[in-house]
């Protein structure tokens, strides 16, 4: 086993055997951790209206990008606690995309997901997590590709975000 | 209606700190309709309290359940099992509930979800006013059932203050003022001779200022 400097300090600091081992142990699962973080993937969870997007998605799949789409028959079938379900089970941004304001099918879905998101945002702020990890955009259906361009800003972002949970958070 | 709000999840998690297996429960009837402590909010409160746990690194078990009334035994008791596979339980129902459940389940903690603030009803959507202090005393009759016990700032029964402007109350300009709405609605009913009738002072004792009050039927 390589041991670092630093390890080795440490060691022959530690003043019986067993405090080193109970040492080398702490470090190797800071270690494995700060691996495991590494490997996470950047997950982005989005609820669609079938009326505004297809949920087809172009954008290049790397390894450590995923996502999930969830398909709504409107926006207003969202509810608050499906976004933050989706950030309990991992996702690091979650994406609502409904039709431009005037235009649901169903009347007023759209302006009712503006509002739960709003809630869901509140609720985020209260529990120390970033509000812009969620966010809602009015998506036209002539427009092919603004959908994705919004995925790919929020990917952008992320990088500036990180993860909204680490691994061993989300293991809790 | 009882109307009442849900506490800030900060507050919700110093409440629930010393336990490790929480019952979230919710009251489906008035607390249900002000969007507080129904079926709904169980399950976003449940999914917020994981959430803020998880981000602080650490460990609870939630279990959701919502009642048809919290203040009912005949309700209550089908909570039971819950109850028992949990170490506290966080009622979303008012301060009846909360009281009814702890009284039912007399081992378990059961700590407030939510505020409960006034008697009331949605004026529109999203919007709930108090129109009832439940003095136990109700001159309606006379004021064509415009409280203005409840509905005055000033809880005046013999005719309005005069600080009131274009209808709205001087304490604050987005309250309507009572008086205002007792003369409109009593003229148009024809009964503005109501106003003559003296009113004397309430007796509060039939109120909340003569200790906690009792129904027998």
């Amino acid at each position: 086993m390589f041991l670092s400097y630093e390890k080795i300090n440490i060691l022959t600091n530690a003043n019986c055997l067993h405090e080193a081992a109970l040492v080398i142990e702490n470090i190797t699962s800071v270690f494995e951790c700060k691996k495991q973080v590494k490997n996470m993937k950047s997950k982005i969870t989005v609820f669609y209206c079938v009326n505004c997007f297809n949920g087809l998605c172009s954008l290049p799949v790397t390894k450590d990008i995923e996502l999930q789409f969830v398909k709504l028959p409107c926006s207003g079938m969202l509810k608050e606690v499906f976004l933050l379900r989706a950030f309990e089970s991992g996702a690091d941004s979650v994406i609502v995309l409904g039709c431009p304001e005037g235009q649901c099918r169903y009347t007023e879905g759209n302006i009712r997901a503006k509002k739960r998101t709003a809630q869901v945002k509140n609720l985020l702020n209260q529990i120390g997590i970033n509000s812009n990890r969620v966010s809602i955009s009015n998506v036209s259906s002539d427009d092919h590709n603004i959908g994705e361009q919004i995925i790919q800003y929020k990917l952008t972002d992320l990088k500036k975000l990180g993860h909204c949970l680490s691994h061993t958070e989300l293991t809790l | 209606m009882i109307v009442g709000e849900q506490k800030p999840i900060t507050e919700i998690k110093e409440i629930i700190a010393p336990y490790k297996k929480i019952l979230i429960l919710g009251c489906g009837t008035c607390v249900k309709t002000c969007f507080a402590g129904g079926e709904d909010e169980v399950a976003v409160l449940g999914s917020a309290i994981g959430l803020a746990f998880k981000k602080d690194g650490k460990k609870i078990e939630i279990e959701e359940l919502t009642l048809e009334r919290q203040c009912e035994n005949e309700f209550i008791q089908e909570a039971a099992q819950a109850v028992g596979r949990n170490e506290a339980i966080l009622s979303l129902g008012c301060g009846a509930g909360v009281q009814a459940i702890a009284r039912r389940f007399m081992s378990t903690p059961v700590l407030p979800g939510i505020n409960t603030n006034f008697i009331g009803v949605l004026e529109r959507q999203g919007l709930f006013t108090q129109e009832c202090s439940a003095c136990g005393n109700c001159k309606l009759a006379l004021f064509g059932a415009v409280c203005p016990v409840t509905r005055c700032a000033k809880k005046l029964l013999n005719g309005p203050c005069g600080g009131s402007r274009d209808g709205k109350c001087e304490v604050d300009s987005e309250t309507d003022c009572a008086w205002h709405l007792i003369i409109e609605r009593l003229k148009r009913l024809g009964q503005l001779d109501n106003l003559e009738t003296y009113i004397p002072p309430i007796d509060w004792r039939a109120g909340n200022s003569g200790g906690p009050r009792r129904f027998v039927v």
